[in-house]
């Protein structure tokens, strides 16, 4: 396929969900069949463009919208070099936004097959709003431009922040609330760190331009021009951490992400965990770490510290859970310490393990939160407490479970397993061959209580699979109504919530949406409401379900076991972004390098000492592994 | 003075008032069959008042009287639900009539090459005339539904006539005209405080209104009067000239005019609503109705910082290290904004809350104009002051539009007044419950609306000055203060512009909507609706206007001595973010930066051409013709 054509496929799969939209049948069949149509058709044009990336490629199917958001219509698109200025509406895709971009279109669809059947009330709304989010989405990643970034990252919040509000279960409204105020703060605070990056070039330059590429390229110095100064740098990049951190979310900024998992719909909590948080990451990369390499260099430790002590608590968290969704949730405190542990530590390994853990975790962890959700539809409760040995009465939900949480976990094979080894393999090289002087030892405690992480995830997942899916079997509806009750409301639930029995349907179905659980019904009871189904007619999971996750556990074997497909095609563009900070970090020489030092670092950057890894890492299959050892010996060699 | 010769070019004006007249005429002759003769306030309350019942209302010194029997819950109507006669639609087409006919003049007249005595026939006052217009064109079609009720007709030409006014004060070149300009945007205020409803907390509403604005009127007359006797000139730009003349080392002018502007900004910071000033709008609003509370919110509001930026810019000559100014204002901003928007996070009431908000947004504009006073160099402030101008525009249409919807909202024949009257919006009207989330998103500043960039504006003017190479330390350190602030401030409002969209989707049904019975209200929502997502996809229109209209202000932004060509600002390597003419030609620095708008002839110049008619037509210099502040 030529660029040409990957240029209008990839406009449409970005404004095929806003269109079908508003386009959407009035009832809840029609509504959702349009849309799986619709976010079907996004996917597969997403596949072909994604089939047509040759790996390395940077600007790929550029299309740029022949009008400009200050100076109105434009003559047409122009190359990024040549931008006019203003604000270009213009998508592209690189290494970095690729795998986001697909995952972000996969789960797309997941999300609708999983609100299948759990969205009743005012369907139609909710897959309004589904496809709006998912424009969103795509845009984000797709933006070529400051402010458009920006636009679609707010514009992301709204959908959301209905989805939630509306379709979530009892503290819904405060959830919305919260997650819409958190991420607003952060995000208003990294809008002003974008904005004094533009300003910044304009005084330099006498141009006003928006466009990502062109101000990343200043900034690298790859024209000429004075250095951005160490002060200023830290100042802009510590806004831009506000907003991506909550995102991420990092470790003191997390608070929100609990309590809106948990009263997220399903589809909303696969969004959420599988996309939305990956924006975070996402901004480090392309704004933090190529535009102010200088201040991602200085503020190395600290963030390392940041990432480390969210694997750990995220996990010692999850321990203490009685709730799955909420188990989940804090899991992916810790995966995400991972993401931003590998992204940090500033090497060619930590950066393709970083990119790839965010891909990994939106699978694994977006997998775990439909499971999640299709559990809840069937039992209505998301206490470990109340189930038990559901392994026999639902085999293939229980597959499911097992292979998300072991590849979340990082069983070698599965996908977790890469990216977390490749995120560990950079801090270890980070701690033990490359540490700047004054910070090794730190280096090395963070890299050793990083692997405890592993350790602890292991723990806290399997053994929720095992109180969950063996043992013997204990469902709700085998309790007295007053023990489950009892149950139902235990701790961290809010007092007001119903207990979620079959045998209290008619309850809040008569009370419409406020007493509710949102729009959950459970279609996987086929009991009548008055309780008389008994939990015998509890299904497995019907075709539509497995149609759901299938596509999750392909790609979670697929690249546990061949990640090369994928590693290729992020590579190329992580090292870019992340060359000079690397170099910088590399380099040694304290911590405020000269800008001498950074002078004409395109070239050198392409030489390999900048990463003194091994190159073939890229290669990495399960039977490379096996030479891992070597490696690293070859590589501590390199360095001294 | 203004002359007979020059009287040609207030036709618009004139129509205004003329169709006022002919709406009073109406309401006293045409009218005679209809229904209960209108109530005589002055006696009607004095009646009230001493007819005597418990106090209703002690958050302020006017606490009125409830009329014994009509135990009603405060701040509830007292019309019955079938709200009077049927509507006016005769009063409402005349005064849209009255309306499209000033657009028309004023379309004609645009920009006379002619200088005309008494009047600025600028860009800026153009933009200004033009926002009147159409704010006023929403308030008719808003004010139709109170027409309905008696004294449909004197409502709208109330309004017209305070159409005239604010489109007088943007043209006023000298300080007694542009008095009486602010007088004939305050005195129908009053007028139409007292006709919205026929309640106790309505007239309390209205006399505290009217108390209050008579004494800022007196303040702004005061201040005025020391710049008069600091100078000897009443006109503003040989004020500026005999300002600038004198010696500097007077202290600036030995403090009179120093005491001149602090008057001026506190009696305009009434009609702006900015904090120390502000007491007033939240009772005022919360009494009356939500035609009043969005002529409030809009027509006072423009009115002031019209004044404020041709007082402050167009008068006081910016000498180098005269600093009193912005630092007044940002200070102003920054207290308006913060007061405003945390306490609009406990408000229940819905009018009360949207006064607080206007109140928030207002201290927004006040950083605006905090840049166009004191931003490091002259591009900074022009374009400070089109971020002025810019949000001005947005926040009228949210603010406008979301008045509008509730005013369209009944609840068992009741108008909605609290939050919890919102609740099940979206399942019974769920296009006004859209329309609301727009405005409330709007207003909040969320992309891709309208008010985002009326936000991005301010901040951009703000950080641009903070990083600036010829700014002094006190500026970076203010002005990257000045940018977080609002922006922190923005994202505090998003709580309860949340609140009111969150009602509104998430509270769950009790009662059912019904729409008015007028149909006015909701074709300005639409129209606010409209324009509000349009301008936030196609902001460069609107974006063009407002970076033109600051553009005739070049020469006031710097010290009289300096010259007032744009091609210098360019050689010096002051860029512009805002376009202007000079943007728009062949200057190559320029074609740099925004886009290659010769080349281009298309949507964004026609748009901008149609709103600034003769802007095009003219030269970079032949504008600053007529505009040279050294008149004298």
């Amino acid at each position: 396929m030529t660029e040409t054509g990957a240029r209008i496929l990839l406009l449409v799969s970005v404004i095929s969900p806003a269109a079908g939209a508003l386009v959407l049948g009035r009832d809840r069949v029609q509504a959702r069949q349009s849309a799986l149509a619709t976010t079907l058709f996004s996917l597969v044009l997403c596949g072909l463009v994604i089939a047509a990336y040759p790996p390395g490629a940077k600007d790929f199917a550029r299309v740029e919208l022949p009008w400009n958001w200050l100076s109105g219509p434009t003559e047409g698109p122009t190359s990024p070099s040549d931008a006019s200025g203003g604000i270009s509406l213009a998508l592209a895709l690189d290494g970095l936004s690729l795998w986001l971009y697909g995952l972000t279109a996969l789960l797309g669809v997941v999300g609708v097959l999983v609100s299948w059947e759990a969205i009743q009330e005012e369907a139609a709304r909710f897959y309004r709003c589904w496809l709006l989010l998912e424009t969103g989405m795509l845009g984000v990643f797709l933006a070529q431009d400051i402010l458009l970034f920006y636009v679609f990252f707010e514009f992301t919040l709204v959908p959301l922040f209905v989805l939630i509000g509306v379709w979530g279960s009892a503290q819904r409204q405060y959830a919305a609330i919260k997650f819409f105020l958190f991420t607003l703060a952060g995000s208003v605070l990294t809008f002003l760190g974008l904005l004094a990056v533009v300003l910044w070039v304009y005084q330099q330059t006498d141009r006003l331009t928006f466009s990502i590429p062109v101000l990343t390229d200043y900034l690298q110095n790859l024209h000429g021009g004075d250095r951005m100064p160490l002060g200023l740098q830290l100042v802009i990049f510590w806004a831009l951490f506000a907003g991506f951190a909550i995102k991420v979310p990092l470790f003191p900024l997390h608070t929100w992400l609990p309590l809106a998992h948990v009263e997220a719909p399903a589809a909303g909590s696969v969004v959420l965990a599988g996309v939305l948080l990956k924006v975070g990451g996402y901004g480090f990369l392309r704004f933090n770490i190529p535009m102010l390499p200088e201040a991602t260099a200085v503020s190395m430790p600290y963030l390392l510290v940041l990432s480390v002590a969210g694997i750990i608590y995220g996990a010692l968290v999850a321990l203490a859970q009685t709730d799955i969704k909420r188990l989940i949730a804090y899991s992916s405190i810790s995966h995400l310490g991972f993401c931003m542990m590998g992204i940090f530590a500033l090497n060619r390994a930590g950066g393709q393990g970083g990119v790839l853990q965010m891909l990994n975790h939106g699978l694994s962890t977006g997998a775990l939160f439909a499971l999640v959700g299709m559990m809840y539809e069937r039992y209505h409760t998301r206490q470990m407490a109340d189930l038990g040995g559901l392994a026999r009465r639902l085999p293939w939900l229980a597959f499911f479970m097992v292979l998300a949480s072991l590849a979340s976990i990082g069983l070698p094979g599965l996908n977790g397993f890469v990216g977390e080894f490749l995120s560990l393999w950079g801090m270890f090289h980070r701690a033990w061959a490359a540490a700047p002087e004054p910070w090794t030892a730190l280096y090395r405690i963070l890299s050793i209580l990083a692997v405890s992480g592993v350790v602890l995830g292991a723990w806290y997942m399997l053994w929720m699979v095992e109180r969950v899916f063996f043992g013997p079997l204990r469902e709700p509806g085998h309790r007295a109504a007053g023990e489950g009750d009892n149950l139902a409301s235990g701790e961290e639930q809010p007092v007001d919530r119903p207990g979620h029995r079959a045998s209290d349907a008619p309850l809040y179905e008569s009370a419409g949406l406020e007493d509710g659980p949102g729009g959950w019904r459970g279609p996987g009871r086929s009991g009548g409401p008055d309780g008389s189904g008994g939990p015998g007619e509890v299904q497995d999971l019907c075709w539509r379900e497995i149609l759901a996750l299938a596509p999750l556990g392909v790609l979670m074997v697929w690249i546990g076991l061949y990640p090369k497909f994928f590693l290729d095609r992020i590579v190329p563009t992580a090292e870019e972004l992340l060359a000079p900070a690397a170099r910088l970090a590399n380099g040694g020489e304290g911590l405020s390098p000269t800008p001498s030092a950074l002078s004409g670092r395109k070239d050198i950057c392409r030489q390999e000492p900048i990463f003194p890894l091994p190159g073939r890492l890229e290669n990495l299959s399960l039977a490379k592994l096996v030479s891992l050892g070597e490696g690293i010996k070859e590589d501590r060699r390199v360095d001294h | 003075m203004l002359t007979t010769e020059t009287l040609w070019f207030l036709a618009p004006e004139v129509i205004l008032v003329l169709t006022g007249v002919v709406l009073y005429l109406r309401g006293a002759f045409g009218r005679a069959e209809q229904s209960s003769p209108p109530a005589n306030f002055p006696s009607d309350s004095a009646d009230k008042l001493r007819s005597g019942a418990e106090p209703l209302c002690s958050s302020g010194p006017f606490s009125a009287l409830q009329p014994p029997g009509a135990a009603k819950p405060f701040g509830a109507p007292a019309d019955s639900p079938a709200e009077g006669p049927p509507s006016d639609l005769g009063s409402v087409q005349i005064a849209l009539v009255g309306v499209v006919l000033a657009g028309w003049m004023l379309a004609r007249i645009g920009l006379p090459a002619e200088p005309a005595g008494g009047l600025i026939l600028d860009c800026l006052g153009l933009y200004l005339r033009w926002l009147s217009l159409a704010v006023m064109a929403l308030l008719v079609l808003v004010g139709s539904s109170a027409a309905s009720r008696h004294q449909g007709s004197e409502y709208l030409g109330t309004l017209l006539l305070l159409g005239a006014g604010l489109m007088t004060a943007a043209v006023a070149d000298n300080l007694v005209l542009l008095f009486l300009a602010l007088e004939l945007v305050s005195i129908p205020t009053y007028i139409l405080l007292c006709l919205g409803r026929s309640d106790a907390a309505n007239y309390e509403a209205a006399a505290k209104y009217f108390f209050l604005s008579l004494l800022a009127s007196a303040l702004v007359l005061y201040g005025m009067s020391f710049l008069y006797g600091a100078s000897g000139s009443l006109d503003l730009r040989d004020i500026r000239a005999r300002l600038a003349a004198l010696p500097l080392q007077e202290a600036y002018w030995g403090g009179w005019v120093k005491i001149g502007i602090v008057f001026l900004l506190a009696g305009l910071g009434f009609k702006i609503a900015a904090v120390p000033f502000h007491f007033y709008a939240p009772d005022v609003y919360q009494g009356t109705t939500y035609p009043n509370a969005a002529v409030l919110a809009a027509a006072p509001k423009i009115a002031g910082f019209t004044a404020l930026v041709r007082v402050l810019v167009e008068a006081i000559p910016m000498m180098d290290g005269y600093t009193l100014s912005w630092r007044v204002v940002m200070a102003l901003g920054i207290l308006t904004m913060t007061l405003g928007n945390l306490t609009a996070l406990w408000q229940e009431h819905l009018r009360r809350l949207l006064a607080y908000s206007s109140i928030g947004q207002a201290g927004y504009i006040l950083a605006a104009l905090t840049v166009g006073l004191g931003g490091a160099d002259v591009s900074s402030r022009e374009d400070g002051l089109a971020a002025v101008l810019l949000y001005l525009a947005v926040y009228a249409l949210a603010a406008i539009g979301a008045f509008s919807v509730l005013e369209g909202l009944r609840r068992t024949g009741r108008p909605v007044e609290t939050l919890d009257d919102l609740a099940g919006l979206s399942r019974h009207r769920p296009w006004a419950a859209a329309g609301l989330a727009v405005f409330m998103f709007s207003l909040a500043g969320v992309p891709p609306l309208a008010g985002f960039w009326g936000k991005w504006a301010v901040v951009l003017g703000a950080i641009k000055t903070s990083l600036s190479p010829s700014a002094s330390p006190a500026q970076r350190v203010w002005f990257m203060m000045l940018a977080v602030l609002t922006m922190l401030n923005a994202a505090v409002a998003a709580a309860y512009y949340l609140r009111v969209a969150g009602a509104a989707y998430f509270r769950p049904p009790t009662q059912a909507h019904e729409a008015a019975r007028t149909v006015g209200p909701w074709i300005a929502a639409v129209i606010c609706g409209l324009v509000c997502v349009g301008v936030g996809l196609m902001p460069w229109p609107l974006w063009e206007a407002a970076g033109q209209a600051g553009e005739p202000l070049v020469g006031f932004l710097q010290p009289p001595g300096g010259s007032a060509s744009k091609a210098d600002d360019l050689a010096d390597g002051q860029l512009r973010i805002f376009p202007d003419a000079s943007a728009w030609g062949a200057t190559p620095e320029a074609s740099g930066f925004s886009t290659k708008p010769a080349a281009s002839p298309g949507l964004a110049r026609s748009a901008a051409s149609a709103f600034l008619p003769t802007a095009s037509a003219h030269s970079p210099g032949g504008l600053s013709v007529s505009l040279q502040p050294e008149r004298n």
